[in-house]
């Protein structure tokens, strides 16, 4: 598992062997047709071995690192006058990967702009192309519809687990819920909706936190706000109520 | 405002008084007038570009008019919405026109909830657009022997954004498909055509 992380920083930083490529020369600082392969190869194997990644995940880059010294062996051979007329096909093994790596970085820069482009368009706002108020809408209990509520609750609904027709003496009281949810809030402010109602709860108890969740909104101790970004309905206290009692 | 209503009222009517072939000065300025504001009440009314040809058919119910008159009453909107110093700027994008906000304006929109910023492109996806938007038509194995790594889910994502569209299949084995950017993509980047991008460099 340790393992597993040291890739994912790999893999996170450097999408894939070319852009690790494009990194190690940038680094470098070097022009990018004078590319000294040897010193650049030492540490893409300095890199893989570092972070010694299962062969599966770094294929790839050992594929490339292995490229590498084809062209740089290619190159340290003593070249013989051309024998067959297809030297031109073999003519710079050396040029064939550059120039793979200059289209990429075309690119690169031009995925740039496009990023920088697009900062700068989102500040012009066409007509009418979305709705207003999508944004931290306040879900108090007035402003609840029943489609909302009803919403809300078969996604809780669904997560709880499937029970067999057992009858069970009432062990969740929604005062109990009440206590239990103004202590989390105290305790760590704001509490997502998924965090609340996690599938391990049975059906009975996931309704009763409901209710005691309905109960503090209507009571205006706690606001439900959706995320608009991940759509995620968060619960957080409101702290001006006068919370003695 | 009842003002207003009167001396429109008596505009059209010293239009109909004089249906000559030969327009005067005062004719023809009432119309160009109208016209202006026929393709001001039909981008007004619509959230994406509207191509010259749509207006140009719109305009035609009204007064047929030669193509260069439409595109001049187009350049005086725009103008006129400058020297008035409105909030938004009539804009060319995607080969339409559409009406976008001044950038000024950008804080207090976005202070009510309306943000363009949740749309925003991840790295690859960027990448990937890049690619396509400068070698269209380019099949995905294309895209990833520029890439060097696999780029099937970012296709995936900006198909379905609608950023990028499949324009027709490769001759070559497997007929892998072929990709091309859309006009969203323009919308998106505000650009009135993929000339508008600048050239590779390096």
């Amino acid at each position: 598992m340790k393992v597993d992380k040291e890739i994912t920083v790999v893999l996170e930083n450097f999408e894939g062997p070319l852009e690790l490529l494009f990194h190690l020369i940038y680094k470098c600082e070097i022009d990018i047709y004078e590319v000294m392969l040897k010193r650049i190869t030492d540490e893409f194997l300095m890199l893989i071995k570092e972070h010694a990644t299962p062969i599966d995940k770094s294929a790839e880059f050992i594929a490339t690192a292995a490229s590498l010294i084809w062209f740089k062996s290619h190159q340290l051979l003593p070249k013989h006058a051309p024998i067959k007329p297809f030297e031109e096909l073999l003519e710079d093994p050396h040029f064939e990967i550059i120039h793979h790596l200059v289209d990429y970085c075309r690119f690169k820069n031009a995925a740039k702009e496009l990023v920088v482009r697009e900062t700068e368009q989102s500040v012009y706002h066409p007509r009418g192309s979305e709705k207003i108020g999508e944004a931290k809408r306040n879900l108090g209990i007035e402003h609840l519809t029943l489609e909302d509520l009803a919403g809300l609750f078969q996604q809780i609904a669904s997560k709880a687990k499937r029970e067999n027709g057992q009858l069970h003496e009432e062990a969740w009281k929604v005062s109990d819920k009440i206590t239990y949810l103004r202590k989390m809030m105290t305790l760590q402010g704001a509490v997502t909706f998924s965090e609340l109602f996690h599938a391990e709860l049975s059906r009975l108890e996931l309704i009763v936190i409901f209710l005691a969740v309905l109960e503090l909104m209507k009571l205006g101790e706690i606001s439900v706000v959706r995320e608009l970004a991940t759509n995620e309905i968060i619960i957080h206290p409101l702290y001006n109520r006068d919370r003695s009692q | 405002m009842s003002k207003e209503i009167n001396l429109f009222i008596s505009e059209m009517e010293t239009g109909t008084e004089e249906a000559t072939p030969a327009w005067s000065p005062d004719q023809e300025r009432v119309l160009r007038q109208q016209i202006k504001r026929i393709i001001e009440a039909i981008l007004f009314s619509s959230s994406a570009p509207v191509t010259f040809d749509k207006l140009r058919q719109v305009a035609d119910t009204f007064h047929a008019m030669r193509p260069k008159v439409l595109k001049e009453l187009i350049q005086e909107l725009q103008q006129e919405y400058m020297s008035q110093q409105r909030a938004f700027r009539l804009e060319e994008i995607a080969q339409g026109y559409i009406l976008r906000t001044c950038e000024e304006f950008s804080p207090y929109i976005e202070s009510i909830g309306i943000s363009r910023r949740g749309e925003k492109l991840s790295h690859p996806a960027a990448e990937v657009l890049a690619i396509i938007a400068y070698r269209q038509p380019i099949t995905r194995p294309q895209i990833d022997a520029i890439r060097g790594v696999d780029s099937s889910g970012t296709i995936y994502n900006l198909l379905e954004r609608q950023l990028i569209e499949p324009v027709g299949k490769l001759e070559a084995p497997g007929r892998p498909t072929l990709y091309g950017i859309t006009k969203t993509f323009l919308e998106h980047f505000g650009l009135k055509d993929l000339k508008q991008l600048p050239p590779l460099q390096i």
